[in-house]
């Protein structure tokens, strides 16, 4: 029984180690882009997990198949969570933009705060930037004029699903 | 024995996420979330000590519990404010009565969630508005040297759009 327990410790420190590579990453390699650098400790994370899983499987035999599915689950969990924390710092608009505003000391127009928000950049570029994602996934494609149109069959169903949760949630958009 | 401990505890957080999101309340969603997870669990344990069900039987359950409530976080928080989703939506939308322009999508989209995120900020006391011009608060203040702490804790020099950094 002592296994199971080192089993679900070691899960759990697995979780917390990703946060403080996340960290150390940042000071041994600077120049790693935000991206790269969850992406990096997140595989090398569930490597680290699918090596303790089989020295666990081979050495603890009181290890059964809904601990291993439960402690994936979690740990799946743990680095989506992560990601959040991580997409929330490096990229949250709302936290963004408090604080490119903190950097004045004095009021400032609605044009000069984004300006300084997204270093010069205009609202067209934003919108670029946020469309880039979903160019890359393929949901949404560019017609030779510059016309948007929905990529694939895959973001109707997104779209649809979309719509669906929303009136789950009873989130109201102004726009639908 | 496992199995039915999971869906109570998947269940019944699912349902209490649901009702309180539902019900109207001016209740941080994280906060939702954490209440559900805590109350959920709590259940769980309950009914594992009354039916006498090994901890070793109740630990998977647990885990099941929280990966699924940071998996519904993740759904709720991309469909409560992803601004790539409202961009989709919009597309899928109007596409099918109008062309959709990059022009069209910052006006339609872009501009709407600046104004909607301004008045968060404003809301929450975070930033004042005087006349045309806003300023940060001393709460404010506060916040954004937490936000710049955690940044530089990280190593993380600057922040904003995905494809400059």
């Amino acid at each position: 029984m002592s296994e199971l327990i080192y089993f679900y410790s070691f899960t759990l420190v697995l979780a917390l180690t990703i946060i403080l590579c996340l960290l150390l990453l940042g000071y041994i390699n600077p120049c790693i882009t935000l991206q790269n650098r969850y992406m990096f400790v997140s595989i090398a994370g569930l490597i680290g997990w699918v090596f303790f899983v089989y020295y666990s499987i081979s050495h603890f035999y009181t290890i059964r198949l809904v601990d291993i599915i439960s402690t994936t689950m979690f740990l799946l969990a743990s680095i989506l969570a992560i990601g959040v924390f991580w997409s929330l710092i490096c990229w949250g608009f709302t936290t963004s933009l408090l604080v490119a505003l903190s950097c004045f000391h004095y009021p400032i127009s609605a044009d000069l705060w984004y300006s300084s928000y997204s270093s010069g950049s205009t609202i067209t570029d934003f919108t670029n930037d946020r469309l880039s994602i979903l160019i890359r996934l393929g949901l949404v494609a560019r017609s030779s004029d510059d016309i948007l149109i929905p990529g694939s069959i895959f973001a109707k169903v997104l779209s649809f699903t979309y719509r669906s949760l929303l009136r789950i949630y009873r989130i109201n958009q102004s726009f639908i | 024995m496992i199995t039915v401990l999971s869906l109570f505890s998947v269940v019944t957080s699912l349902v209490v996420t649901i009702m309180l999101l539902r019900s109207g309340l001016h209740l941080q969603p994280i906060l939702i979330f954490v209440v559900s997870c805590f109350l959920s669990s709590i259940l769980t344990i309950c009914l594992s000590f009354s039916s006498l069900v090994s901890i070793f039987d109740m630990l998977p359950s647990l885990c099941f519990n929280v990966a699924f409530n940071i998996f519904h976080l993740f759904v709720f928080s991309s469909v409560y404010k992803s601004i790539s989703l409202k961009m989709l939506q919009y597309i899928c939308l109007t596409s099918q009565h109008d062309y959709v322009t990059v022009n069209s999508l910052s006006s339609g989209v872009t501009l709407k969630e600046f104004s909607e995120r301004t008045d968060v900020l404003i809301n929450m006391e975070l930033i004042t508005k005087h006349f045309d011009a806003y300023i940060v608060t001393k709460k404010g203040l506060l916040v954004a040297n937490t936000i710049k702490t955690i940044q530089s804790i990280f190593n993380i020099k600057r922040i904003g759009l995905y494809g400059k950094f």
